[in-house]
C-alpha cells in the first residue's frame, strides 16, 4: 500500500452539494481559508469501485475533518430517502480517528440543537457545533472549532471575504464553463477566489 | 471528536494554495483578475458617490435656506 502524505493544514470537509446548501458551502471554503487552513471535498471524486477507496485516501490525507449533518432529512426526489452520505464518511472519518497511523481530529456540525442526538445517538457524548444553517453561524463555529495564535481571524473579517467572494460567484462560474458551483473546477477557482480575500481581510 | 484545536502550522502563500490545487498560472490569473476587477468596481462606485455626495454639499452651501429653515428661525 502507498504511503499518504498528509498536508497539515488540510481539512476534509464533508458537506451535502444541493443549491440550499450553495451559502454554506461557499462559508465553510472562505471561512477555512481565513485559517490557513485548505478545504477537501469529494466533487471530482469518480464513480465507480475506486471511489471509497479515495474517499479514504482523502480523508486519511487531512489531519482534520468536519462533518454537517444538517440534511438528514428525505428528500423530494422520488424514492424519498435521506442522505447518506454525509453519516457513512463520518464514520470513515471516526474509524480513521481511532485506527489509522495519523490520528485525524473531526468536528461535527449541525444546523439545529439537539437533532444529532436523536439521529446519531452513537455519538451521544459528544457537543456538535450548531450553526443555526447561517453563513454567520458557520464563521462563528469556524472561529470555536480553530484558534490560531497569531492572525486570529474575526467573524466581521470573515463575512467581508464572503461577501467578496459571494458577489463573484456567478463570474467564478462562467470563466470556469460550468452550470454549477458544485464541480471540481469551481471548487478550485473558489478555493483561490477565498485565498485572495483572505490575503486582503488580513492585509487591513 | 474534539471541540476546538489551535492551528501552529504557518499560514499558505497564494502561490502555494495555486501550486497545490494544480491549477496553471492562466487559470490562476484570470481568477485574480475577476477579483480584482469586482474591487476596481467597488471603488469606483465609492468614488463615484463621493464625488455625487460632496457636489451636493457644494451646492448646498451656495443655496439660500430653504423657506422651512426661515419659518424654523422666526419660531426659534
Amino acid at each position: 500500500m502507498a504511503k499518504l502524505t498528509v498536508d497539515q493544514n488540510a481539512v476534509f470537509v464533508n458537506i451535502p452539494y444541493d443549491d440550499g446548501f450553495r451559502g454554506l458551502y461557499l462559508a465553510y471554503i472562505v471561512g477555512l481559508y481565513q485559517f490557513g487552513l485548505k478545504p477537501r471535498v469529494t466533487l471530482g471524486i469518480p464513480g465507480g469501485n475506486r471511489r471509497l477507496d479515495r474517499i479514504l485516501d482523502l480523508i486519511q490525507s487531512c489531519p482534520f475533518s468536519i462533518h454537517d449533518l444538517s440534511r438528514v432529512q428525505l428528500d423530494r426526489t422520488p424514492p424519498a430517502t435521506p442522505r447518506f452520505n454525509m453519516p457513512f464518511e463520518l464514520g470513515l472519518a471516526v474509524a480513521c480517528a481511532k485506527l489509522a497511523q495519523n490520528p485525524q481530529t473531526y468536528f461535527l456540525f449541525e444546523t439545529k440543537k439537539r437533532r444529532v442526538q436523536k439521529s446519531l445517538s452513537d455519538l451521544d457524548g459528544t457537543d456538535p457545533h450548531i450553526h443555526g444553517g447561517t453563513v454567520v453561524g458557520v464563521m462563528s463555529e469556524l472561529c470555536n472549532a480553530f484558534a490560531r495564535q497569531k492572525a486570529r481571524p474575526t467573524v466581521p473579517g470573515m463575512m467581508k471575504a464572503y461577501r467578496r467572494v459571494s458577489a463573484q460567484l456567478s463570474a467564478l462560474t462562467e470563466n470556469a464553463g460550468a452550470s454549477s458551483i458544485f464541480t471540481a473546477r469551481v471548487f478550485e477557482d473558489i478555493c483561490v477566489a477565498a485565498k485572495i480575500a483572505a490575503d486582503e481581510v488580513y492585509s487591513k | 471528536m474534539s471541540r476546538r484545536i489551535t492551528i501552529t502550522t504557518p499560514i499558505p502563500t497564494l502561490d502555494e494554495v495555486v501550486k497545490d490545487l494544480g491549477i496553471s498560472n492562466a487559470r490562476r490569473d484570470s481568477i485574480v483578475q475577476i477579483m480584482g476587477a469586482s474591487k476596481a468596481a467597488k471603488s469606483k462606485r465609492v468614488s463615484v458617490f463621493a464625488l455625487q455626495t460632496s457636489s451636493r454639499k457644494k451646492k448646498a452651501k451656495g443655496r439660500a435656506p430653504s423657506s422651512k429653515t426661515l419659518t424654523r428661525k422666526k419660531i426659534g
